[in-house]
């Protein structure tokens, strides 16, 4: 095992996918995992017999395509694709189950949806499509500046000067109005968006609520309309919802893990990584906590930046403001999680929403951005959201094969649930609660109906899968934690001032929703340095760049 | 063309922005008329004499932005402009201690020390630091936005001399920059500080005038904001005018009249006339008209393009992009007159670990008192506003003119300065007189905490609250930066993308007030610039004729 070219740390997605391209490269590469399946929270579990639950990430972006068309991964799993990705509830629902003006059923045609906003409101219904021209455009810059190693303030690489004036000229055809209107687009909260366009609660809520999934803050705090673009330049429908995998995610990772072992990487599982080996300031492999070494002439890390940087490297061997940097990136998750085993299938009273429900649209309660922004309200001093934003799918609706014969298993993430704020126990209890209260309302009844209930806090992502604070996105997805900044202004290319020690998670460019494409941009690095022998000669960057980028 | 008018330049609104292009397009020898609504010029930078004997600087209250180079070439000191600095920023606390900051960095120093030496270093670090990000930046105040959209030579120019000043940066620097424009306040400073109190009060810098909490990304920047205010080249140097706000106007004003420019006051601005796509004059209510052969409108953007003018007079686009321009109101003000001197729980030894001397205690009070005693506490405030309703436990800011001022308020007698947030413009149900006394109330309520005995040294008060602010002074929805100060609409943004030059869709019709480039405070800066952009275009050579 030892003498490796290359060891990756952390065999997530992005990890496997970094192993895959350099080991089709001809390098030698190991993958070293504490858990002892591949694919980091890509993950199914049998959590109680013949449920196949996703105990990981329950909602996916899309793997980016040039990651699919590299790995061919198309047609290797099969993905789930529900015509209607979201249905919103409006209103609060009543007690005796009514909803106040029904569900808002987003549909993948634009025009269905916007005859279903025009009950809503006709101005709104209008809009939509005009709506989603917007992002549209919003999502081609943005995968413009996806596909681009970041500029870094330190100076720009000479061999990445192509590629910035290639970028240039991309971003031109996309349009300088686009780009500008990009640019103003991105500090802006989502409730600030949203009111450019639309005037009902149901819709602004919904779409809120997508711009905030995954981070703690609310629809009004700044630069939350991020969160939307960024999900659409990751292929994600404005209104949300999510593809599964049919089988569960697992199987995801399988393929993966199978792409990685095929090109001829090591697959070394069940073994946690004590250390980053650094010798004479440069990384020189990895201290397995079971003990035992890995040499490698280089180390990826895509575990989460904070992680890597403050646990796994010897603090002496980072500059101080690497040090300051990496302990004040974000990574404060609230997003949690419930696998819900049902009996039989609760009914709603609204025919249209029952018919999506059991066909695997996604349910969601956000019925307006102040609901939302209460629901945040609550973190935002430590506490659980009382009224938290839920959404919920029926994961076997579409595939029946995930829950034995005649029972169900829904799906849900909700948030804000801060980790650290209560104790373990207590904490899936009250979020528990939460949940159910809020999916009671909608669906009389569900209590009876079922039958186990598994609880994934952010401790517990934290536990599982090492994400610090629970933060799945390994660094909230904000405005000073992104492009250049992502993880930090001297890691953003990849490589960090260690020689030799690169990060490729999600916690890097372009970020988190499982896209594969950190992996993929770090795997580039990692080769194009071991082709010129060194990852040390940066060459100086012009910083006119970033504030050419900055200005557009 | 014909030019058709008996002056060259017609400026709508006498606010401190307006009277600062007057005087600059005066002072080049053109023909300027300065028309003003209200009785009194100033806008918003007024002093009055609302009960005998007691004056208010009725809304803006401190001075910190008003740009050297206008103090200069006005020559502002001949005209009766005298700023007096504020020296401390004191932050009373619950139980009765209290945190100061004073102008002496080694008593700030000891005084932060007792609540952590670390922070204590990282005082100092970060005002270094805040000191050089705000020179790489200050170019940015006085520079022309340029238009991204069909960019010029000028503005190639611009863009190169602003990255000049940024390229001085090291990286880390160049970061801390970044995350200053985007981070939110208290993010930001929890970067440097530890101390809740301190994070809180200096956080509160960065949503003043602004409809966010302390915890919004965005607020960060205004930190920055703050740090570019500039007395007499000292930085972060608070300034309060002697004779209140209004005299920091009435000086620009008297300096504008010197210079030759007429200023009529009770002069309401109906309408600018417009013909074939070019300002031709204005016409006032009542009907008397007055050509020029060009105006500039120091009011808000929302007045500026969808009041003054015929909506037809402007392209679609533009006229959407001016509805969509945020400019939220957030912040009341109650001004108070005083028996005696306030009595804080926490300058009068009654508690806490710490006792002032009667000579600290009257320091501070000479300085700014800022009720934020925590993150939290702001950010309940804010919560409040969210929801429509005004804070039922506001931050404030507090100054005590008459502390620095003596003419300011009878012998012996005081007047305290106020400004709250939050107060949302568009409360539930909407203001009226009772609200406004239950705001009042509020106020009185949350002040008494920490100055037992407040109720009864009142004098009399006078409660705005942004729909008077609105109504008195013509701020839109009662915001006070003419818009609020956002990434977005800031720089090439403000108020329209590819119109920040002080250029509209109108020939000859030019914006000069705060919701131009770069914004709001008494900072005079694109009243002046916008008044540099008209000699430009009007082929006027700068100075004197």
């Amino acid at each position: 095992m030892n003498g490796q070219d290359v060891v990756v740390i952390g065999a997530g997605h992005n990890g496997l996918v970094a192993a895959a391209l350099l080991a089709r490269s001809g390098l030698r590469v190991a993958v070293v995992d504490g858990r002892t399946e591949p694919g980091g929270c890509l993950v199914t579990e049998e959590l109680w017999p013949g449920y196949l639950v996703d105990t990981g990430t329950t909602r996916a972006v899309g793997l980016d395509p040039d990651v699919v068309r590299e790995l061919e991964i198309d047609g290797a799993v099969d993905l789930i694709r529900p015509e209607i990705p979201v249905a919103a509830l409006s209103g609060d629902a009543g007690a005796d189950g009514s909803h106040g003006g029904g569900a808002l059923l987003f549909h993948r045609d634009p025009e269905v949806t916007a005859r279903n906003i025009a009950r809503f409101s006709a101005r709104d219904a209008a809009r939509w499509p005009a709506f989603l021209e917007a992002v549209e455009n919003a999502s081609r810059v943005l995968r413009v500046l996806y596909r681009e190693v970041p500029p870094v303030p330190a100076g720009v690489r000479r061999t990445g000067l192509r590629h910035l004036i290639g970028a240039g000229v991309r971003l031109r055809r996309v349009g300088k109005k686009e780009a500008l209107e990009t640019t103003r687009m991105l500090p802006m909260s989502m409730e600030e968006l949203l009111a450019e366009w639309f005037e009902s609660d149901i819709v602004a809520g919904s779409l809120a609520a997508e711009g905030v999934a995954g981070i703690t803050l609310g629809p009004l705090g700044g630069a939350t309309a991020l969160g939307l673009l960024h999900g659409a330049a990751c292929g994600r429908s404005p209104a949300g919802g999510q593809w599964r995998v049919r089988g569960g995610m697992a199987r995801l990772a399988t393929v993966l893990a199978e792409r990685a072992t095929t090109a001829g990487a090591e697959l070394v599982t069940g073994s946690p990584v004590a250390e980053v080996l650094i010798s004479d300031g440069v990384a020189a492999g990895v201290r397995l906590v079971a003990g035992g070494e890995i040499a490698a002439r280089a180390v990826l890390s895509c575990a989460g930046p904070r992680h890597t940087l403050l646990n796994l490297v010897d603090p002496a061997q980072l500059p101080p403001d690497l040090a300051r940097s990496a302990a004040n990136i974000r990574c404060r998750g609230s997003l949690a999680t419930l696998a819900i085993a049902l009996d039989g299938l609760p009914a709603t009273g609204d025919p249209a929403l029952d018919a999506a429900f059991q066909s695997g649209t996604t349910v969601r309660a956000a019925p307006s951005i102040n609901y939302v922004e209460r629901a945040y309200d609550a973190a935002k001093y430590g506490g659980f959201s009382q009224s938290p934003v839920v959404d919920a799918t029926l994961v076997t609706g579409p595939d029946p094969s995930l829950a034995p014969p005649g029972m169900h298993l829904l799906s849900v993430s909700a948030q804000y649930f801060p980790c650290g704020a209560l104790e373990p126990d207590r904490a899936r209890e009250t979020a528990t609660q939460a949940v159910l209260g809020v999916l009671e309302r909608w669906m009389p009844g569900l209590h009876d109906r079922i039958r186990h209930v598994g609880v994934f806090m952010p401790e517990d992502f934290e536990a599982r899968f090492g994400m610090t604070g629970g933060d799945t996105q390994h660094g909230e997805l904000a405005l000073d934690q992104w492009f250049f900044m992502r993880p930090a202004g001297s890691c953003a290319q990849y490589r960090t001032p260690v020689p030799g020690l690169y990060l490729g998670g999600a916690g890097s460019h372009p970020g988190p929703g499982i896209t594969g494409r950190p992996g993929m941009m770090a795997a580039k690095a990692v080769l194009a340095d071991q082709r010129t022998g060194g990852s040390q000669n940066h060459g100086r960057r012009s910083r006119k760049y970033i504030q050419d980028c900055i200005l557009l | 063309m014909s030019i058709r008018g008996d002056h060259d330049a017609v400026i709508v609104g006498g606010g401190h922005n307006g009277l600062v292009s007057a005087a600059y397009l005066a002072r080049a020898g053109l023909k300027v008329l300065v028309l003003e609504r209200r009785h009194l010029v100033g806008g918003a930078a007024v002093t009055q004499e609302v009960f005998p004997g007691f004056r208010y600087s009725v809304a803006s209250y401190v001075v910190s932005l008003l740009r050297p180079e206008i103090i200069r070439d006005l020559r502002l000191p001949e005209h009766g402009l005298d700023i007096l600095p504020l020296e401390s920023t004191l932050t009373p606390l619950p139980g009765g201690d209290s945190l100061a900051r004073w102008s002496d960095p080694d008593q700030t120093r000891r005084e932060i020390a007792r609540w952590s030496p670390r922070d204590a270093d990282a005082y100092a670090d970060f005002s270094r630091c805040m000191y050089k990000l705000a020179w790489a930046l200050k170019p940015l105040l006085s520079a022309v936005p340029p238009n991204p959209l069909r960019p010029g030579v000028r503005d190639a120019k611009t863009i190169r001399e602003l990255a000049r000043a940024v390229r001085g940066l090291d990286e880390a620097d160049f970061e801390r920059l970044f995350k200053l424009t985007t981070m939110s306040a208290a993010d930001f400073l929890s970067e440097w500080f530890e101390t809740g109190p301190l994070i809180a009060t200096m956080s509160a810098s960065g949503i003043i005038g602004t409809f966010a909490g302390p915890r919004t990304p965005g607020t960060a920047y205004v930190l920055l904001h703050h740090y570019l205010g500039e007395i007499d080249g000292v930085f972060r140097a608070w300034g309060f005018a002697r004779g209140g706000n209004g005299a920091v106007s009435e000086s620009i004003a008297s300096a504008a009249r010197s210079l030759g420019a007429e200023i009529r006051t009770s002069a309401p601005v109906e309408q600018v006339i417009t013909s074939g796509g070019r300002a031709r004059g204005v016409v006032l209510e009542g009907g008397e008209e007055i050509g020029a052969r060009v105006v500039l409108s120091g009011l808000d953007p929302k007045r500026t393009f969808l009041q003054l003018l015929d909506q037809s007079d402007l392209p679609g686009e533009f006229v959407k992009s001016i509805q969509r321009f945020r400019i939220r109101g957030s912040s009341g003000k109650v001004n108070l007159a005083l028996s005696e001197l306030p009595r804080f729980t926490c300058l009068a030894g009654a508690g806490g670990s710490l006792t002032r001397t009667p000579g600290e205690a009257e320091t501070l009070l000479r300085g700014a008192i800022s009720i934020s005693p925590s993150v939290d506490y702001l950010e309940r405030a804010y919560d409040d506003a969210k929801y429509g309703r005004f804070s039922r436990r506001p931050f404030m800011d507090i100054v005590i003119p008459s502390m620095i001022d003596p003419t300011m308020a009878p012998p012996g007698k005081h007047v305290m300065s106020v400004f709250v947030q939050y107060a949302p413009f568009a409360l539930d149900g909407g203001w009226n007189r009772v609200k406004r006394d239950a705001f009042g109330d509020a106020v009185i309520d949350t002040l008494a905490e920490f100055a037992p005995g407040l109720r009864d040294i009142i004098l009399h008060r006078q409660v705005m609250t942004p729909l008077d602010m609105q109504q008195q002074m013509g701020l839109t929805e009662g915001n006070i930066f003419h818009g609020e100060l956002t990434l977005q609409q800031l720089f090439l943004f403000r108020p329209v993308t590819g119109w920040a030059n002080f250029r509209t869709p109108v020939r000859g019709y030019y914006q000069c007030g705060s919701g131009a480039h770069p914004g709001g405070g008494v900072c005079g800066a694109p009243g002046r610039l916008a008044a540099l952009e008209v000699l430009r275009d009007l082929k006027v050579r700068r100075g004197r004729p």
